[in-house]
């Protein structure tokens, strides 16, 4: 099956994020206190997967679980207690068969909102426990923009080219950490890790959850 | 192979009415002419439901009509045990243009209109399990009643909503222009499958070459997602009804769902 995602800039599609004053004027900042908003980018992504057992030959990854969950708080804002988020997360965990000690790495949402970013960081706090101060985070919405709908492939794909590589790359432009957002982020320069275990979380309008765990194939 | 749900209620309602006991034999004569039955605004009491979008409402009446079928209350479905599959074709479309010509808010453009009718319901109704919105005509239900056993397989959730809406009255216009009415009216409908976890079997395949389903169309009209939900109610209420299949075909996709056990409890498979 062939699964992936496009979406592409207009000026329509710009005047809605504008209108819901989501856009910056600035660099986009996830998870840093001077974080004003999200700036977009025009990409696709497409992936092929298989069954395990018809899955011979090359492969650079294996999609372990799959979570969702509504948050059924509001039409365009996060829930601020992240509860859907959070039942997204642990879903996609119980799918895959692990507990939040397997995760290696978190490729968060990231949208560098002002009101996305907290929201993430506490649930991502309260489903990795006393490991969230040593598994690193990161986003790479800085790099590439906000996606939209190509953004959770992409994410994805990272996760798992991270293992491949031996590097996370940093989330760029977080440069004061929010003390709100208080996780391991990887920023500055990518940082040597090979996280075998991955999960990456996406949110969408209408309060959409969406959570991804993934294995990285040697 | 999926293990199959039982269907616990449906509701369907239509330009023509509530149910499919109020199609008339002949969309086209009944229409005279007409090439949109329109729902209008469903009137509700109170002020949580002044801003809630016209398809909004036709969403959350055909969810209801589910409980009715079922003989349950909304808290039988609030919660984070029940998933919400929501599939439309068409029914972003009427925000989308108030955008763009400045009548409505300004949280409807492209990328939300989509999730506004499936976040109105959950909020309404409190359901806030496993989510999914898929966007598509006919074949594209039958997926979501897929993922909805998939879902209900996997004990993901204890009951899956099937929600089909669509609306068409404030794109008339563009549906004329680009020469998409046909022989029959665009008929505005939405309709709510509840399922739950059952003993049968469900498979996905591919389906006909020909479009299927063309006696229900002529007394039902164009309803886009919401006919194979229409299809069936119909097959429920045959006193011979056997295995049901479901066919659709749409813009070159052409899908076949085969579903035994639809009917039949958990308790009554034992």
């Amino acid at each position: 099956m062939v699964a992936g995602g496009y979406d592409v800039l207009c000026r329509f599609v710009m005047r809605g994020f504008d209108a819901l004053k989501a856009l910056t004027r600035d660099d986009i900042r996830p998870f840093d206190r001077r974080r004003s908003g999200l700036l977009l980018g025009e990409a696709a992504a497409l992936v092929l997967l298989r069954r395990e057992r018809d899955a011979a030959g090359p492969r650079l990854g294996t999609l372990l679980g799959y979570g969702s969950a509504s948050d059924a708080a509001h039409i365009s804002a996060p829930d601020p207690e992240g509860q859907g988020l959070e039942r997204a997360v642990r879903a996609a965990l119980r799918a895959a068969g692990i507990g939040p000690d397997a995760v290696d790495f978190v490729s968060a949402h990231g949208t560098g909102t002002p009101l996305n970013d907290p929201i993430e960081a506490a649930v991502l706090r309260r489903v990795l426990g006393p490991r969230a101060p040593t598994v690193p985070v990161n986003s790479i919405k800085p790099s590439l923009g906000h996606t939209m709908g190509a953004a959770a492939v992409l994410e994805a794909l990272m996760c798992l080219y991270a293992f491949r590589r031996g590097l996370i790359p940093p989330t760029l432009h977080l440069d004061e950490p929010d003390p709100a957002c208080a996780l391991d982020h990887v920023r500055g320069a990518a940082r040597a890790a090979r996280p075998r275990i991955s999960l990456s979380t996406s949110l969408g309008f209408g309060g959409c959850n969406a959570a991804l765990v993934l294995e990285g194939a040697p | 192979m999926t293990r199959a749900p039982v269907v616990r209620g449906l509701g369907v309602i239509s330009g023509w009415g509530r149910g499919t006991a109020a199609l008339p034999e002949d969309a086209r004569a009944a229409a005279a002419g007409r090439p949109v039955l329109s729902l209008g605004r469903l009137a509700r009491d109170g002020d949580a439901w002044r801003r809630t979008t016209r398809e909004g409402l036709i969403a959350v009446a055909a969810v209801e009509a589910a409980l009715d079928d079922a003989g349950a209350g909304p808290g039988a479905i609030a919660g984070a045990r029940t998933a919400l599959v929501y599939v439309t074709a068409a029914a972003y479309g009427a925000s989308n243009r108030r955008f763009i010509e400045g009548r409505g808010g300004s949280i409807h453009f492209a990328e939300t209109a989509p999730a506004i009718v499936p976040a109105e319901v959950a909020i309404a109704l409190g359901v806030c399990g496993p989510y999914a919105i898929l966007l598509g005509g006919p074949p594209t239900t039958l997926r979501a009643i897929h993922h909805a056993a998939v879902l209900l397989e996997s004990g993901a959730c204890d009951r899956a909503l099937v929600l089909a809406v669509e609306i068409f009255e404030e794109c008339a216009d563009l549906y004329a222009r680009a020469g998409r009415l046909t022989a029959h009216p665009l008929v505005e409908a939405a309709a709510c499958l509840w399922l739950e976890p059952g003993r049968g079997t469900l498979h996905l395949e591919p389906g006909p070459p020909r479009r299927p389903n063309a006696a229900l169309r002529k007394r039902l009209g164009e309803t886009f997602s919401v006919e194979p939900l229409a299809a069936l109610d119909f097959w429920r209420q045959s006193p011979t009804r056997g295995t049901l299949e479901l066919a659709a075909r749409w813009r070159g996709q052409s899908t076949r769902l085969l579903w035994t056990g639809a009917m039949m409890p958990l308790a009554e498979a034992v």
